[in-house]
C-alpha cells in the first residue's frame, strides 16, 4: 500500500520516540551504589574498608564478583563473621586466676568457657537480591582495600569499580571518613 | 547456663539502673606484666587507683577494633573531669605485627587514653588466659592480609585495685560503658 507523504514524517516521529525510549531503558543502570565510603586507614597501614549500599533496580538477582580501584593494589570482598573457638581456655591462656578479693566471694562461677569471637574473612561474591538492595557496613560486609598507593586525608574522593556476575560494572566514589 | 550468660546478665543488671547495688567482683583477670608501646615493661598492678578499660585487639583489624577505639573516644569525652582517673589498656593478640612502635602510632589516632600492649606469644597467652578471653590465628594464603586473627570483643572494666567489676559486650553503648565506669569510679563501688 502506497503511504501518503503527508503521513511518512508521523510514522517516522513514533519509530524514532520508541527508539531513543529503548535505548534511554538499555543505558540505565540496573544495579547503583550510593553512600560509600571509606574508613581513614590507620596511620601505620595502607589499607582500609569500604562500606556502601548497592541497589538492584532489575528483576534479576545480581552478585559482586570483584572489585578495582586506581588507589589501591588490590580489592577483596570480605565479611565479618562469629566464630567459636572449640577450647579457648587451653589453646589461648593459661591457669584462671579464682581470687576474687572482694565483699561479694560467695557468688561463685564456673570457670568461663571460650568467648564468641569475631573474625573477618574473605568471600567469593556478594550478592543482591532482585529488586532490591544490600548494604556493606562495619561489623558485616565490606571491601577491603589493600596496598594503597597514596595516604588519603579526610573527605578525599576514591573511584573503585564493581564487576558484577553479568560482567557490568558499577561506578563508585566513596568518600574518606 | 553457661558462665558468660551469667555474666552478661550482671551487666543486664548495671543497665535496669540499680546504681546503688555494689559492683560484684568478678572471678576473672588479674595483675599481669607485659611490654608497652614505649617498649617498656609494663605492669598492670601500677595502675592502682585508676579504673581499668581493657580491650583485646589488633592493629590490622578493620571493624571491631577501629569501632570499639572510637567509641572509648567519645566515652573520655563524655567522662570529662573523670576522665584522667581511666585508663585503657589495648592488649595485642597479634605480637608479630603489632610492634610497641605500631601501636603507638595507631593508638595516637583516637582520643583515648590508652596504652598499647604487647609481649611473647607466652605472655599475651596468659594474659588472654587469665581474662577468659579468645583469639584465633587465622590463615589466608589466597588474601593480601596474609592471615586474620578471630578474635573475642569483650571490654573489661576494672576498678582502682585491679579487680574485675564489668564485662562490657561489644553491643553495650556510650551510655553504658560511660554509667559502668562512673559505677566502677564511685567511692562505694
Amino acid at each position: 500500500m502506497k503511504i501518503r507523504a503527508v503521513q511518512l514524517p508521523s510514522f517516522v516521529f513514533v519509530v524514532a520516540v520508541f527508539a531513543f525510549a529503548g535505548l534511554v531503558a538499555a543505558q540505565e543502570p540496573a544495579v547503583v551504589a550510593h553512600d560509600a565510603w571509606v574508613r581513614m586507614p590507620a596511620p601505620s597501614k595502607m589499607e582500609t574498608a569500604l562500606y556502601l549500599v548497592l541497589e538492584n533496580h532489575s528483576s534479576q538477582p545480581r552478585a559482586v564478583v570483584s572489585a578495582s580501584s586506581d588507589a589501591a593494589a588490590k580489592l577483596e570482598i570480605h565479611e565479618m563473621k562469629t566464630v567459636m573457638k572449640d577450647d579457648s581456655m587451653g589453646k589461648s591462656g593459661g591457669p584462671m586466676n579464682q581470687s576474687t578479693g572482694g565483699s561479694d566471694s560467695s557468688m561463685s562461677m564456673d570457670k568461663p568457657t571460650s568467648q564468641p569471637m569475631m573474625a573477618m574473612t574473605p568471600i567469593s561474591k556478594i550478592e543482591i537480591p532482585a529488586n532490591g538492595k544490600i548494604t556493606l557496613a562495619p561489623n558485616g560486609l565490606h571491601i577491603m582495600m589493600f596496598g594503597l598507593k597514596s595516604r588519603p586525608a579526610m573527605g578525599d574522593k576514591i573511584n573503585v569499580t564493581l564487576k558484577l556476575d553479568d560482567g557490568s560494572t558499577v561506578p563508585v566514589v566513596a568518600i574518606v571518613k | 547456663m553457661k558462665s558468660w550468660t551469667r555474666l552478661a546478665a550482671l551487666i543486664l543488671l548495671l543497665t535496669a539502673g540499680c546504681h546503688h547495688a555494689q559492683l560484684p567482683v568478678l572471678p576473672i583477670g588479674g595483675d599481669f606484666a607485659l611490654t608497652d608501646f614505649n617498649n617498656q615493661r609494663f605492669e598492670l598492678s601500677s595502675l592502682r587507683g585508676e579504673a581499668v578499660l581493657i580491650f583485646f585487639g589488633y592493629t590490622s583489624c578493620p571493624d571491631v577494633c577501629p569501632t570499639t577505639l572510637s567509641k572509648l573516644s567519645s566515652v573520655y569525652k563524655r567522662l570529662g573531669a573523670d576522665s584522667p582517673r581511666v585508663k585503657t589498656l589495648y592488649i595485642t593478640v597479634d605480637p608479630n605485627r603489632d610492634t610497641p612502635a605500631v601501636l603507638k602510632e595507631d593508638l595516637s589516632s583516637f582520643q583515648v587514653d590508652a596504652i598499647g600492649l604487647t609481649g611473647t606469644k607466652a605472655e599475651i597467652d596468659k594474659v588472654v588466659g587469665l581474662y577468659g578471653a579468645s583469639y584465633e590465628i587465622i590463615p589466608l594464603p589466597d588474601s593480601a592480609a596474609k592471615y586474620s586473627v578471630a578474635h573475642s570483643t569483650t571490654l573489661y572494666g576494672l576498678d582502682g585495685e585491679g579487680r574485675t567489676r564489668i564485662l562490657f559486650p561489644y553491643g553495650a553503648s556510650i551510655d553504658d560503658i560511660v554509667r559502668g565506669v562512673k559505677e566502677i569510679l564511685a567511692p562505694n563501688s
